[in-house]
C-alpha cells in the first residue's frame, strides 16, 4: 500500500486532481496524498488512497489501463465531482462500447468482453462494476450516461464474487441479477436509483450497484491490479486459460468466458489499431514508470514479456496494481487457500497480452478476468473485516459499502452495520504502520474509546414512498411539521415531496413564511395553507408581492386580501394577468358593479382560482332552465355566491322539488336563495314532516307562514321545536316511516 | 385510541336507509363517518428515539465532547407525517335494499361481517310495508315509472283485496313447505312447524309467509308483507299482480322494510346517528340478541328445545 503512496508522491500532483482540487483529508497519510492533490474523494480509505495514486496516473494514460484506475477510484474513492469525465468518456470502456466496438450492448453483454479478452462476462462485469460507484458522487447526468451499461456489470461483479466464494447464497442473488447482462432495464433502474435528493439516502438500485462496485472496489483497492490486468491479458486465446483454471471457482462467469473464447478466437484483440484514447502511451512520466516496473519485477508475478509490454503500453498504474496485489495477497489472505492463490497468479501471468489489448483500446474495456472475481471476493472479505476493525482508517465510503451490502445482502448486514468512524481518530496513524497491521479478526474486542467513536445509525431506506423516512433527518421537514403542514398529504404528489426535500428552511421557506405572515395569515393557518399550496415554495417572492400589489390596486383591503388568500390558497399562484382576466370575467358575465364584484370575490375567492366553466354553465341553468331573470340571478348570487359553483344537477333537483312539490314561486325562492345551498334530503324530510303535521304553509300572506330561510337553515332541534312544534323523537319516528 | 375504538366496533348494527339513496352510497357514508370517529382521537404521545449526540461531559475545567445517549422526540409517527391511522374500514352490507326502497338495512363492521353470512344462512323472514296505488300501471311497477295503463278501481273493496291476499298467502304457504324439503309426516317437521321454523334452507323463489292489508282507502292501500328471499322489485311486482287479480291495475309507491331478521325499526339508526358512538352503542346493544338468534335459527334441533317437547306431549296425553 505505502508503495502506492510513494508513487503518488513521486508523480506529483496529478493533473486532474489539480484541476478539481481536493478537500482536506483527515488522515495524515492521506494528507500526503492530498499534497499531491488527490482525487478529491471525500473518502480516503485504504482503497481510496491507492485509487488516488493511481488515478493521477490513469488520467494521463487514458486509453489502456484507464479501466482499472477508474474502476478503483469508483469503488472506493467516489470523488465528489467527476474529475475525469471527459477523459474517461473518451476512453471509458464502459461508456464506449457501443461506439468503439460493435459489441451490442444488450444482446450479449459479454460479447465485447469476450472478443477482447476471453476474460469473460463476469470479469467484464466486474470491471465495469468498478465504474459504477463514482456515479453516486458524480453529477447525475454525466454519471448516467457514462455508466449506462454498468449496473448490470456491477452486479456481475457481485455475482462473480459470490461464485468465487463458492457459490454462497449471498453471491447467488446478485449473480442471477447479473445474468441478464448490461441490458437497458438495469440502466434505467440505475437512473431512478439516483433519486433521493437527500443525497444520504441511497436508493436501492444505486446501492446495489454500489455494492457491486464497492466490493470490487475494495478488492481493487489493494490488489485489484492483478485481476484488472487479466482481462486485458485475456486476448482471446489466453482466455481459455483462465476459464479453465478458474472454472471451478467461477461458475457461470467461467463458463461465459469459455463461450467467449470459443466464439471469438484470439486474433481479434492484438491487431486492432489503437483508437482515439491510445495516445497516452508516452504519457506516464518517467519517475513512476520505472518504479512500477521495478515493483513488477520484484513481485515476480510478471514474466519478462509482461514487463516490457507494460512499459510501453500499460500505464504504470496497472503494473503497480498488479504488483501490489501480488504482494498483498499473501499478507492479507493468509487464510486463502493456496490453490486459489495460484490461480490468481496464473491469471496474472496473462498480463502482457492484456497490455496490448488494452492499448488498442476502448473496446477492451468491459472485460475482467475471472481472477478478478476471486480477488474481489478476497478483498471483500478483507474489507468486511476491516470494517469492524477500527484500526483501519475509516472513511465514508465504508459506510456506503456497509449500507450497500445491507440492502442487498441481509446476511452480511448483521456483520457490517453501517458504521461510521470519526475520521479524526485515524488521522494520526501513519500509513506504513497501517500497512503492517495484521488484519484483525472480526471477533476481536473493540476498546471502549474506539467503540465510542462508532456511530451506528439505522440506514435510510433505499427508496421510499413517504416522507416519513426522511422526517427525522431533515430539518426542513421537521419545521414544516411543527408549522402544521400535513406531509402525509403532500407526499401524495411525489414532485411536491421531492421539492420539499430539496428546500432549505432558512433559505427558501422562511421568506415565504414571513411574506404570508405579513399578508395577515395567522400562525395556525400557515400549516393548512402550505399543505394546500405547497407550490408557493417554488414561486418567486417578487411575483407574489406583485400579485398582492395588484389586488391592493383593485381596492381590496389588507384584511380582505388576507381572507381571500386564506380561503383560496392558490390565489397567489395566479399571475396578475390571469387574476385580472378573471376579475373582469365576473364583472362582465354577472354584470355586477365593481363593488359587488369585489364583495363577491372576497366572500368566495374560490371563484377566482376555480374553473370558470361551471360558473358559465350555472348562469345558463338559472336563466334558461330554472327561468330566473337576470336581476334575480344577480340578487341571489350576491346573497349566496356559492350558487355559482354548485353542481348543476343538484341545483335543478333542488329547484324542482322546491318549486314543483313545495309549490314555492320564483319570487319567494329569489328572496331565500339559501335553499340552493341546502341538501335536498333535508328539504324533503322537513317538508314531508310539515305536510304530515299539516303545517306546510309557505305563503307569506297567510297565517302560520314558514319562511324558507328558517326552514332550511336551522338545525333539527330548533326546527322541530319552533317550526314544526313537535318533539325531536316524533320527527325521528316520522323519518323512519319514509 | 383508534385501536380501542375499533375493538368496540366489531359486530352488526342496523341503519334506516332513506329512499333515494343507494345502499353502496350509504355504506360508504357510514364508513366515512366511522373513519372520522376512529381517527379523531387524541394523537399518541410522540415517540422518542435514542441518539448518541456529542455533548460536553465532565466538570467545568475539563469539558470534553463525548457521545452521550439522549432521547430525542421523533416525528416519524406524528399524525401530520403518517396521515390518518385508518384509511378504510371493512363494512359489509346485509340484505340489500334498492335505491327507491327504504327501511332497515343491516351493516356489519369488522368481524361482524362474518355474522352477516350467518344471517344470510339463517334464512330469516323480513317484514315490509308496501304502499300501493290502484288505477295505474307503469313499466317498472313504481309510481314514478313510465305510465303504461290507467284503469278504474271503483269496484275494488276491502273484502276483495283481503280475499286476494289470503289466496296469495295460501299458495305461498304450499310453496314454502315444498321448498323446505321436509317430510311433514315426521316428528321433526312437526316440532319445527310448531316453533314456526319451517322454511327453505337454501335458495328459493320469493316466498310470502304472511300478507295482510293494513289500510285501504282507494286508490291507496297499505299492506304488510312477511317474506323471504325477496327482492324489492319482486314485491313491487306482487303489488302489480294484486292489481291484476282485482281486475284493475296497481303500482307500488313505497317499499319499506320494517324488520330484517331480528333487527327492527327501533334498532335502526337514522342518518343523523351514523357516527362512531351511536354505532358502537348500537353494536353493543345488538350483540347478545344477534348471538342468541343466530344460535337458535341456525340449529333448529336445539337439544333444550327438543327436550321440552316430549314432556309437553306427555302431559297432554
Amino acid at each position: 500500500m505505502h508503495l502506492v503512496v510513494h508513487v503518488v508522491f513521486a508523480q506529483g500532483p496529478a493533473p486532474h486532481a489539480r484541476r478539481h482540487g481536493a478537500p482536506p483529508r483527515p488522515a495524515a497519510a492521506l494528507a500526503a496524498l492530498a499534497a499531491a492533490p488527490g482525487p478529491g474523494g471525500r473518502d480516503p480509505g485504504a482503497g481510496g488512497r491507492t485509487a488516488g495514486g493511481r488515478r493521477g496516473r490513469d488520467w494521463r494514460r487514458a486509453g489502456a489501463g484507464g479501466r482499472e484506475g477508474r474502476a478503483r477510484e469508483g469503488g472506493v474513492g467516489a470523488p465528489p465531482t467527476r474529475p475525469r469525465a471527459g477523459g474517461a468518456a473518451g476512453r471509458a470502456p464502459a461508456a464506449a462500447p457501443p461506439a468503439a466496438s460493435p459489441a451490442p450492448r444488450r444482446g450479449r453483454p459479454n460479447a465485447g468482453a469476450g472478443r477482447r479478452g476471453a476474460a469473460s462476462g463476469a470479469g467484464a462485469a466486474a470491471g465495469a462494476g468498478r465504474l459504477l460507484p463514482p456515479r453516486a458522487a458524480r453529477p447525475p447526468r454525466a454519471a448516467s450516461r457514462m455508466v449506462s451499461p454498468t449496473p448490470a456489470a456491477a452486479r456481475g461483479g457481485g455475482a462473480s464474487e459470490g461464485r468465487g466464494l463458492g457459490g454462497g447464497a449471498s453471491g447467488a442473488g446478485p449473480g442471477t441479477l447479473a445474468r441478464p447482462g448490461a441490458g437497458p432495464p438495469q440502466v434505467g433502474r440505475a437512473r431512478w436509483g439516483r433519486g433521493p435528493p437527500g443525497g444520504s439516502g441511497p436508493s436501492r438500485f444505486l446501492s446495489s450497484d454500489r455494492r457491486g462496485g464497492a466490493c470490487s472496489g475494495a478488492a481493487e483497492g489493494g490488489g485489484g491490479g492483478l485481476p484488472a490486468e487479466v482481462p486485458a491479458a485475456g486476448g482471446g486465446r489466453r482466455a481459455r486459460g483462465p476459464a479453465g483454471a478458474c472454472g471451478g471457482l467461477r461458475g457461470p462467469a467461467g463458463s461465459r468466458a469459455g463461450e467467449a473464447t470459443t466464439v471469438l478466437p484470439a486474433p481479434a484483440a492484438p491487431r486492432q489499431p489503437p483508437p482515439g484514447p491510445a495516445p497516452p502511451r508516452p504519457a506516464p512520466p518517467a519517475s513512476p514508470r520505472p518504479r512500477g516496473r521495478g515493483l513488477d519485477r520484484r513481485s515476480g508475478v510478471l514474466p519478462g514479456r509482461g514487463a516490457i509490454c507494460s512499459q510501453r503500453t500499460l500505464p504504470p498504474a496497472t503494473l503497480r496494481k498488479m504488483a501490489l496485489s501480488a504482494r498483498q495477497i499473501p499478507r492479507w489472505f493468509n487464510s486463502v487457500k493456496l490453490s486459489s492463490f495460484v490461480t490468481a497468479m496464473q491469471l496474472g501471468k496473462r498480463f502482457p497480452r492484456a497490455g496490448k489489448t488494452l492499448l488498442h483500446g476502448v473496446s477492451a474495456q468491459p472485460q475482467m478476468s475471472s481472477g478478478n472475481c476471486f480477488l474481489q471476493w478476497g478483498f471483500k472479505a478483507y474489507r468486511t473485516s476491516s470494517l469492524r476493525n477500527s484500526s483501519q482508517p475509516a472513511n465514508p465510503s465504508r459506510q456506503e459499502i456497509g449500507s450497500a451490502q445491507s440492502t442487498l445482502l441481509p446476511s452480511v448486514n448483521e456483520q457490517t452495520p453501517k458504521t461510521q468512524k470519526i475520521p479524526s481518530l485515524d488521522s494520526e496513524l501513519p500509513l506504513e504502520a497501517l500497512d503492517d497491521l495484521p488484519s484483525l479478526a472480526p471477533l476481536q474486542p473493540v476498546s471502549e474509546e474506539e467503540a465510542i467513536q462508532i456511530i451506528a445509525d439505522p440506514p435510510l431506506p433505499p427508496d421510499t414512498f413517504t416522507l416519513r423516512d426522511y422526517v427525522d433527518h431533515s430539518e426542513t421537514l421537521q419545521k414544516l411539521v411543527h408549522l402544521g403542514v400535513d406531509l402525509s398529504k403532500i407526499e401524495k404528489h411525489p414532485e411536491a415531496a421531492n421539492l420539499l426535500l430539496r428546500l432549505d428552511f432558512e433559505k427558501d421557506i422562511k421568506q415565504i413564511l414571513m411574506f404570508l405572515k405579513d399578508l395577515g395569515i395567522e400562525d395556525n393557518q400557515l400549516g393548512p395553507y402550505l399543505t394546500k399550496n405547497y407550490a408557493i415554495f417554488s414561486e418567486d417572492l417578487e411575483n407574489l408581492k406583485t400579485r398582492v400589489a395588484y389586488l391592493q390596486s383593485k381596492n381590496f383591503s389588507k384584511a380582505q386580501i388576507a381572507q381571500m388568500v386564506r380561503n383560496a390558497p392558490f390565489l397567489l399562484s395566479f399571475s396578475v394577468e390571469r387574476l385580472d382576466n378573471r376579475l373582469g370575467f365576473f364583472q362582465k358575465e354577472l354584470e355586477l358593479s365593481v363593488k359587488k364584484t369585489r364583495d363577491l370575490v372576497v366572500r368566495l375567492p374560490r371563484l377566482l382560482t376555480g374553473s370558470l366553466e361551471p360558473v358559465k354553465e350555472n348562469m345558463k341553468v338559472y336563466r334558461l332552465e330554472l327561468g330566473f331573470k337576470h336581476n334575480e340571478i344577480q340578487h341571489m348570487i350576491t346573497r349566496v355566491p356559492k350558487m355559482l359553483t354548485a353542481n348543476k344537477r343538484k341545483l335543478t333537483e333542488t329547484f324542482d322539488y322546491v318549486h314543483n312539490v313545495m309549490n314555492i314561486p320564483h319570487h319567494l325562492i329569489v328572496r331565500f336563495p339559501q335553499v340552493f345551498n341546502t341538501r335536498l334530503f333535508k328539504v324533503k324530510e322537513r317538508h314531508l314532516f310539515l305536510t304530515y303535521l299539516g303545517r306546510a304553509q309557505y305563503d307569506p300572506t297567510k297565517p302560520n307562514y314558514i319562511s324558507l330561510d328558517k326552514f332550511v337553515s336551522v338545525p333539527d332541534e330548533i326546527f322541530c321545536e319552533e317550526i314544526a312544534k313537535a318533539s325531536v323523537q316524533d320527527f325521528e319516528k316520522f323519518l323512519k316511516t319514509l | 385510541m383508534g385501536s380501542c375504538a375499533l375493538a368496540r366496533l366489531q359486530g352488526l348494527f342496523a341503519v334506516y336507509k332513506p329512499p333515494g339513496l343507494k345502499w353502496k352510497h350509504l355504506r360508504d357514508t357510514v364508513e366515512l363517518q366511522l373513519l372520522k370517529g376512529v381517527n379523531a382521537g387524541k394523537p399518541p404521545a410522540p415517540e422518542q428515539r435514542v441518539r448518541f449526540l456529542l455533548g460536553p461531559v465532565g466538570s467545568d475545567e475539563e469539558k470534553e465532547l463525548t457521545l452521550t445517549a439522549t432521547s430525542v422526540p421523533t416525528l416519524t409517527n406524528h399524525p401530520l407525517v403518517c396521515g390518518p391511522a385508518f384509511t378504510s374500514l371493512k363494512v359489509g352490507v346485509g340484505h340489500r335494499l334498492d335505491a327507491q326502497a327504504s327501511g332497515v338495512l343491516v351493516l356489519g363492521v369488522g368481524h361482524g361481517r362474518r355474522l352477516l353470512t350467518s344471517m344470510y344462512n339463517a334464512h330469516l323472514t323480513k317484514d315490509y310495508t308496501i304502499r300501493g296505488l290502484l288505477g295505474k300501471a307503469t313499466d317498472d311497477f313504481c309510481e314514478d315509472g313510465q305510465l303504461v295503463e290507467k284503469s278504474t278501481y271503483d269496484h275494488v273493496t276491502r273484502e276483495k283485496l283481503d280475499r286476494i291476499l289470503a289466496l296469495i298467502q295460501g299458495s305461498h304457504q304450499k310453496a314454502l313447505v315444498m321448498y323446505s324439503n321436509l317430510d311433514l309426516q315426521t316428528q321433526e317437521a312437526y316440532d319445527m312447524a310448531v316453533r314456526g321454523l319451517i322454511r327453505p334452507m337454501d335458495k328459493s323463489p320469493m316466498l310470502v309467509t304472511g300478507i295482510r292489508c293494513l289500510y285501504f282507502a282507494p286508490p291507496e292501500f297499505l299492506m304488510e308483507v312477511q317474506c323471504m328471499h325477496e327482492t324489492q322489485k319482486q314485491l313491487r311486482r306482487l303489488v302489480h299482480e294484486i292489481g291484476l287479480e282485482l281486475k284493475t291495475t296497481a303500482v307500488c309507491s313505497q317499499v319499506r322494510r320494517t324488520r330484517d331478521g331480528f333487527f327492527t325499526l327501533d334498532d335502526a339508526l337514522l342518518r343523523t346517528q351514523w357516527d362512531l358512538h351511536s354505532i358502537q352503542d348500537a353494536i353493543q346493544a345488538a350483540a347478545p340478541r344477534v348471538a342468541a338468534q343466530l344460535e337458535k335459527s341456525l340449529r333448529p334441533g336445539h337439544p333444550a328445545a327438543s327436550m321440552s317437547r316430549p314432556a309437553l306431549g306427555l302431559q297432554r296425553a
